[in-house]
């Protein structure tokens, strides 16, 4: 077979304009074009858009080097812009907008939008081709039970979420718990969770009772009947990343990977989304791996693990080891 | 010595180097096989550099292991997009950049002589015309810039802003959403160069079950799906992950399969000569290549659509075609309903039946019952019954319980000596 002759659109994603020493580099300019910089000032911006060892790069270059005709100095230790223009964005590149295209058909991307505004979208994007279609790909062990994002309740429940958490109000909301007893509460939304392999959104805030802080709570969004904003003010000295922070994670789970079955692959794809750490014993050629969870994850985290059967052997903590050993000889008596 | 460079020229250099940073994060210096030492500690620093505050070291008795290491729940964007935006460039390619969008914002179409004239009056640098007129046509080739013909020679501007950028509130909308795919669509990064375009970061999401490791197959992944979308052959070198050894393979690029649970991807390929579905690791695929247009590419991709409903995972199976498998278990139904729940929204198909109080039947017809193994092991502590037309399925299962129970159910002396020592 003959090697492609093509004149058709190719993209590429290794781009250096997408890269983080053009980011630098502009951030520079658009800022030193207002207020002129010192090269403190420089280091500082570099750190916070590049990489470790970028900014011992990019500043001398823009200051004394082969880049130095972007910026002219302003005074004995600053620099301002030699541009003409503050904003030096580039117009979105047909990659962007192909990939914004593809998009419009995700129904999770549409619950975003009004039909109003899908409607305008559409219109924008319709002589751009889609970087991908939804068909090209198929997930074959997401879950069944996935939130129903095309309900317009559940679309104007995530909306006003949406909302609450980019203005940080606090939100009023009736939700409806697992045995079905329905509540209202009000809650500091912090941010919205979303789990592909669930293909659920879960609202992870902390709760308020009159006007004091409480607990921290996950709210499934399809259990959320109803929702809105509220006047009331957020205690102070609230902190919106209060949910991120496990203050109290557990011990981490210890387990023995046996060298057959590929089971060392496997399980660090498997378990990739988890903090771990890996070390190889020599004596007796095994890998032993710590997992780091958090403690509402420990009863998927089991049955994770014990799906692997016996190429793992779980070594601790001991009240992890417990339940599996409790479900292993359950298993035994009811299998043999 | 040539000096130590953050930025690299080829992508295929990190990729490499950094999914065995992230996923294993073990190995030593002298592990990482084929290549050089200096190679090693070079690629160690890039990556260091890109993903400082991820990245550990631990000193072992073999030497220094690095490795990434990150909890999903905790992170907000995918720390290895940086891979992406470590590209090496020239002086010239960084200036030409900032005068081109500096001079073009005015508005006026300019020749590529006078884009010569005015970057040597304004900013004092004489570059070549012809390296002007090759970035013009890079710049219009990735829709930066627009070009058109006035009078023998071209003249280019600066690509029109989509109306919806306008539209503020719009636009926000949009910026949102682009905070959510650029983490959970394909080609992820793309979203994420967004949202590095109007300096934004995600600060409304969070995510579990996320696996970042698999944006490192995104390029391959957008010529596999150039070539689906001509409806043409693919060439590529498949390596195996186990043995390491390369295979040249062609056949007809079909669907991308995706694991929600691992975020593993595979390519879906028909093999005209084997009349056979495969499905590989794009991990393991490099180098891949569009070749000739097939003109029955529809009609493959139909037959496929009629096989999906028996596939479990991956597996088209092998010669006995169909296999069934009836697994009965235990639940409490009064205190359990939610396995029940397990039952329907994992079973991917398969039938789930009371058989009577607090016994449950599930059954399913696949491809390979092989796939489902971990599943049912996910069970262990409940399974009364499993039956299965292929046997050898049965006995892996059964004799994977009994390995069990010898492991935990009979041995906790040595679990507990194990443990403490």
């Amino acid at each position: 077979m003959n090697a492609k002759k093509t004149t058709a659109e190719t993209f590429t994603l290794f781009e250096e304009i997408y890269g983080s020493y053009f980011q630098a580099v502009r951030r520079i300019l658009e800022q030193s074009f207002h207020t002129p910089l010192t090269l403190q000032d420089m280091y500082r911006l570099v750190r916070a858009c590049a990489f470790e060892e970028s900014a011992s790069v990019i500043v001398p270059k823009l200051t004394k080097g082969p880049w130095s005709a972007l910026l002219k100095k302003d005074g004995e230790k600053t620099w301002k812009s030699a541009l003409r223009i503050a904003s030096l964005k580039t117009p979105l590149t047909s990659l962007q907008k192909s990939w914004l295209k593809a998009l419009l058909n995700d129904v999770r991307f549409r619950l975003f939008f009004t039909e109003e505004q899908l409607t305008h979208l559409s219109e924008e994007l319709k002589e751009i081709p889609a970087l991908y279609r939804q068909e090209d790909f198929r997930c074959f062990d997401q879950y069944a039970d996935g939130d129903s994002y095309e309900d317009p309740a559940y679309r104007t429940v995530f909306r006003t979420i949406l909302q609450a958490i980019s203005s940080r109000k606090p939100l009023f909301t009736a939700y409806s718990g697992k045995k079905g007893r329905h509540m209202t509460m009000e809650i500091l939304p912090c941010r919205l969770q979303y789990s592909q392999k669930d293909d659920k959104f879960r609202l992870l805030g902390i709760s308020v009772r009159h006007g004091r802080i409480g607990a921290p709570m996950i709210l499934n969004l399809a259990r959320i009947e109803g929702c809105h904003l509220s006047r009331n003010p957020v205690p102070a000295g609230f902190d919106w990343n209060t949910p991120f922070l496990s203050e109290n994670r557990p011990e981490p789970v210890q387990i023995r990977i046996a060298n057959e079955r590929n089971a060392l692959e496997r399980c660090m794809l498997h378990f990739a989304n988890y903090e771990k750490r890996t070390v190889y014993d020599p004596d007796t050629d095994t890998w032993l791996c710590s997992l780091y969870y958090d403690p509402s994850d420990e009863t998927e985290l089991l049955i994770e693990l014990l799906s692997f059967g016996p190429v793992i052997r779980i070594l601790g903590p001991e009240n992890f080891l417990k339940q599996v050993r409790e479900r292993v000889k359950r298993q035994h008596e009811l299998f043999f | 010595m040539a000096e130590f460079q953050e930025l690299i020229k080829s992508f295929d250099r990190i990729r490499d180097y950094m999914r065995q940073f992230f996923l294993y994060g073990f190995k030593v210096r002298g592990e990482y096989g084929e290549k050089s030492g200096r190679t090693y500690d070079n690629e160690r620093r890039r990556i260091e550099n890109y993903l400082s505050g991820y990245i550990h070291s631990d000193y072992t008795s073999k030497g220094k292991q690095i490795s990434i290491r990150m909890d999903s729940k905790q992170i907000l964007s995918n720390p290895l997009y940086a891979a992406w935006k470590s590209k090496s460039f020239t002086d010239r390619d960084l200036l030409l950049h900032f005068f081109l969008l500096d001079l073009l914002s005015d508005g006026s179409p300019r020749t590529v002589p006078e884009l010569c004239d005015d970057i040597s009056l304004r900013y004092g640098k004489i570059l070549d015309a012809q390296i002007i007129r090759l970035k013009c046509r890079e710049y219009e080739s990735l829709g930066i810039l627009r070009s058109e013909k006035r009078g023998k020679s071209l003249s280019y501007q600066l690509a029109e802003p989509l109306n919806l950028e306008k539209d503020t509130q719009l636009w926000n909308v949009i910026q949102n959403a682009v905070k959510f795919s650029s983490e959970t669509a394909p080609f992820g990064v793309v979203g994420s160069t967004i949202l590095d375009r109007e300096f934004l970061s995600n600060d409304l999401f969070c995510w579990k079950h996320y696996f970042c490791v698999h944006t490192l197959e995104d390029e391959v992944l957008l010529t596999i799906l150039s070539a689906m979308r001509e409806h043409r052959f693919l060439s590529f070198e498949n390596r195996s992950s186990r043995s390491g050894k390369s295979v040249q393979l062609t056949g007809l690029p079909l669907q991308i399969f995706v694991s929600a649970q691992t975020g593993r991807r595979y390519l879906c390929v028909y093999f005209p000569p084997k009349r056979r579905f495969n499905c590989l690791r794009l991990d393991c695929i490099f180098h891949p290549r569009a070749l000739e247009i097939c003109p029955e590419y529809e009609l493959h991709r139909e037959n496929l659509r009629r096989n999906l409903p028996y596939c479990w995972g991956v597996s088209f199976g092998g010669r006995s075609r169909m296999e069934t498998l009836c697994m009965t278990l235990y639940i409490d139904e009064a205190s359990e309903g939610h396995i029940i729940n397990r039952l329907r929204r994992e079973g991917r198909g398969g039938e789930v039946q009371q058989v009577r109080e607090n016994v449950w039947l599930y059954m399913g017809t696949f491809f390979d019952t092989n796939e489902m193994l971990p599943w049912i092991k996910s069970f262990t502590g409940r399974i009364l019954d499993l039956q299965c037309s292929n046997q050898a399925v049965l006995d892996k299962v059964t004799a994977d319980l009994k390995a069990m129970y010898q492991m935990y159910g009979e041995e906790e002396k040595d679990e507990r000596k194990e443990n403490n020592g």
